[in-house]
């Protein structure tokens, strides 16, 4: 077991200087950066501002230099400044972390558990008008961008009932009270729900139904048991094995946070973050957050292979 | 099991929703801001210097009606010689929120850290008039000669040429930071610094937490200089785009929407204008000419006449009335104030696609490849503007193909002389003066290639006195020279459609008197004054 965590580390760290060395590239070869991105035309700079900046931040450098450069940081521990703010990037990416996780963590909660159990119902209610509502909605809640949800939930919930607020994670300014911070959530989180309990549904019923046709559900029943008992026990939890990586797979996105979502509601998470920093050509955090959601990725992986072991006892690891 | 389970989620949503939002709070003004304004700092920002109305401060700021300055750490000040050298009387008294007293040291290492080349502040050039700025921009000085402390409570200010109206025009960009916290910072690591996210000023109001992408919030200042503000607290709100602020004044979570980003869509007016909480000001001159920019370099654009006809080609009318829903107005030359351009004598370049097509064949055009035409501004109002123009230039036979690009993206064209064609504007509604960067010879990236002596030499004139008069008679007779050469196609003088809760008392009130958005400065609107309606 141990050899094999080994080995897939060992074999992920190539994987991770690849992503960073392709990233790096990416964003190097966009037009302009991070000091084409500050001037504007209120406040046009001259050509030795230009100059200096460039020089201050290390821009002037070959870009070999340049990636040299970081990964000599990134090994030391460090993940450099932010060209914009100055900032060390670490402290930029961890203190938004919690606000990042309170929002994917509950859409992904919530749609898992709400996803799983839907599916189930359809699975045991197979060729019943419930199947086909239920699939019917789990196609919708693919189609339907999460953007789109996100502005017509604020449309019907804000501006039409004005039950919730519209945006932020907070009211801004005042000490943080969790119903305040669960009436933000309410909104950005089911925006962000729909697609994955879509997603999860589909998973659960496909892998429900499988389960139901074993021949170890029908001993199950022949031994008499409830059928709770052999829902629960003997059909959700070997169902359970393919959602698990399926659940395992879209981890990441707990930290990657969703660009669109923080967008519209204007929720203080990593994508915010992101999506602000390819806008300023703010390399250092482009590359922190490639960085970390690569690592993250890489150890959900392994995270999810060992689940699946545990979960199914016909895998093992050596 | 289950009913329970069931009774527990209902009272769980019943308590998540019943419960008051706290934004109608009294005392609280809640303010929209865009993103990106507070952590550079006021030395390289532009949309952060509303901060520098309540926290930081300048030696003066505007008025809020445009004409005339307010003394803030500068109680008064004389110029006996017509404008070359100015002696400022501090303000006495002050303290900057930490305790320590405000002195003519940091007024003077201020003006410093402007105009340090170390510091890198696009800000700097107001400081140019100053006696000793380029010696001190080359490196052959380590100050400003012409800025000097005389006790505590004076400062002389020398220029290198007479400006009467320096102080009017020039002065008003700086604020005053504190020496015995920034005098220990190197220059190079001004920007970004964390002061910037935790200011000491010497406002109405105290910062009191930064959040970001957030907010900012400031508490009163019980002995600010003017007088202690009425408002317990101003929350600065920070939002990312637009259409949330939009949301955000219906629901009243805000109280007053920001100016940067394009203002109110033309769309949602008259869904707001409907609502008792809000004064909408729907027409809220933004100071803001938009037009075609021409790399004069490019041979196709060199000749005049092409520049003349695309302006025939386009039905600027047609385009106010239908995709601006009548906002705006034309304009045909290059200022948005209307005491800067001539009554009459400058040609309208009325809608005539024939006269277009003849001029076009007078110089001889000939349909090469298509035009790379870049466009910043991506909201509907202004991509179906240039969808239109794009359709009437091709009626004349002028194919152009545009293409958004974000800021960085756009100096780097710039910067690499790969420019041809676009559509840009420039916020200049404070004075005339700031067009200059447009249309002066070699001015770099936005003069493009004009250059033409006369023009220069008329802007010259206009900063050589402080009468409104002389004043215009310089910028009208320049109006006539762009109206004519365009080296600009001109458009439109944009509206910036603003809405304000009537909540806050004082709020709509002022702005309803601003004649135009003032960006980029601190403006005085008398906030210590305003009030929460009860």
């Amino acid at each position: 077991m141990l050899t094999y965590i080994l080995r897939k580390i060992l074999l992920g760290i190539p994987v991770l200087l690849g992503v960073t060395v392709v990233v790096f590239a990416i964003a190097s070869a966009m037009p302009g950066d991070a000091v084409m991105a500050m001037i504007t035309a209120e406040a046009p700079s001259s050509e030795e501002l230009i100059a200096m900046r460039r020089g201050q931040l290390g821009l002037d450098q070959p870009i070999w230099v340049q990636y040299s450069t970081w990964l000599w940081q990134v090994l030391q521990g460090n993940l450099g400044r932010s060209f914009i703010t100055g900032r060390p990037v670490a402290d930029m990416i961890f203190e938004r972390v919690p606000y990042t996780l309170e929002l994917m963590g509950v859409a992904l909660l919530v749609s898992f558990a709400l996803g799983t159990a839907l599916g189930v119902v359809s699975a045991l209610r197979q060729y019943h008008t419930t199947d086909y509502v239920l699939t019917v909605a789990g196609f919708a809640g693919v189609a339907i961008p999460d953007f789109f949800l996100g502005m017509l939930l604020v449309y019907v919930f804000s501006l039409e009932l004005r039950w919730l607020p519209s945006s932020g994670m907070g009211t801004a300014g005042d000490a943080f009270s969790l119903v305040d911070n669960l009436r933000h959530l309410v909104l950005p989180a089911a925006a962000l729900a729909l697609f994955r309990t879509a997603i999860f549904m589909r998973y659960a019923r496909s892998s429900m139904l499988e389960v139901l046709t074993q021949d170890y559900m029908r001993t199950a029943r022949a031994k008499g048991l409830s059928r709770i008992t052999i829902v629960l026990r003997h059909g959700l939890r070997n169902a359970l094995i393919p959602l698990v990586t399926v659940f395992g797979l879209t981890t990441p996105t707990l930290f990657g946070g969703s660009v669109v979502v923080e967008t519209i509601f204007q929720w203080p998470g990593i994508g915010l973050l992101f999506i602000n920093a390819v806008i300023d050509r703010d390399s250092p955090v482009i590359m922190g957050y490639v960085l970390i959601t690569a690592l993250i990725v890489m150890i959900s992986n392994i995270l999810t292979d060992l689940a699946y072991g545990a979960l199914d006892p016909r895998v093992s690891y050596d | 099991m289950k009913r329970e389970l069931m009774a527990a989620v209902s009272m769980a949503a019943v308590v998540v929703m019943a419960s008051p939002s706290s934004a109608q709070q009294s005392g609280t003004f809640r303010s929209a801001m865009r993103t990106g304004c507070v952590e550079q700092g006021t030395l390289h920002t532009t949309c952060g210097h509303r901060l520098d109305e309540t926290v930081l401060q300048g030696l003066v700021h505007i008025k809020w009606t445009g004409e005339g300055v307010q003394p803030m750490l500068a109680e008064s000040w004389a110029t006996p010689d017509g404008g070359k050298t100015f002696t400022f009387k501090l303000r006495s008294g002050v303290k900057w929120h930490d305790g320590t007293p405000f002195t003519a040291k940091d007024v003077v290492f201020s003006l410093n850290l402007y105009a340090n080349p170390k510091v890198a502040s696009p800000w700097g050039v107001k400081l140019s008039s100053v006696a000793g700025y380029d010696d001190f921009k080359s490196g052959a000085a380590s100050e400003l000669r012409g800025v000097k402390a005389i006790g505590d409570d004076t400062v002389r200010i020398e220029l290198s040429t007479a400006q009467p109206a320096w102080v009017e025009l020039q002065l008003i960009a700086i604020s005053i930071v504190p020496e015995h916290i920034l005098g220990k910072v190197p220059p190079q690591d001004i920007v970004g610094n964390k002061f910037w996210i935790n200011r000491v000023g010497t406002g109405p109001f105290i910062w009191k937490e930064y959040q970001s992408d957030r907010f900012i919030e400031v508490v009163r200042n019980q002995s600010y200089f003017l007088g202690a503000p009425k408002l317990d607290r101003i929350v600065y709100q920070i939002y990312k785009d637009v259409p949330s602020i939009v949301t955000a004044l219906e629901t009243q979570e805000v109280d007053a929407m920001s100016y940067e980003g394009g203002g109110i869509p033309v769309s949602e007016l008259s869904r707001l204008q409907k609502l008792q909480h809000l004064t909408v000001l729907p027409k809220f001159n933004a100071g803001l000419p938009t037009y075609l920019q021409f790399n004069l370099a490019d041979a196709r654009f060199a000749d005049a006449r092409v520049r003349q006809a695309m302006l025939y080609a386009i039905d600027r009318s047609a385009i106010i009335e239908t995709i601006k829903g009548g906002a705006g107005e034309l304009s045909n030359t290059l200022f948005p104030q209307a005491w800067a351009r001539p009554e009459s004598g400058m040609e309208s370049y009325a809608y005539d696609p024939e006269k277009a097509r003849r001029l076009l064949k007078e110089a001889g055009w000939s349909s090469t490849k298509p035009i790379d035409f870049i466009y910043y501004y991506s909201d509907q109002m202004n991509v179906d503007t240039i969808t239109a123009v794009q359709s009437y230039l091709a009626a004349v036979g002028i194919e152009i193909k545009p293409r958004l690009l974000d800021p960085a993206a756009i100096n780097q064209v710039y910067a690499d002389g790969k420019f041809e064609m676009g559509f840009f504007a420039q916020g200049m509604g404070l004075d005339p003066s700031l067009g200059e960067p447009l249309v002066k010879c070699n001015a770099k990236p936005l003069s493009l290639g004009y250059c033409n002596p006369e023009v220069d030499a008329l802007f010259a004139k206009g900063m050589s006195s402080a009468d409104r008069k002389e004043r215009a008679a310089a910028y009208r007779a320049a109006a006539v020279v762009l109206n004519r050469e365009v080296p600009k196609g001109w458009l439109f003088n944009e509206v910036r459609p603003l809405a304000f809760n009537n909540r806050v008392e004082g709020l709509p009130q002022h702005f309803k008197e601003q004649p135009l958005v003032i960006f980029n400065h601190a403006v005085y609107n008398e906030v210590e004054k305003w009030t929460i309606k009860k």
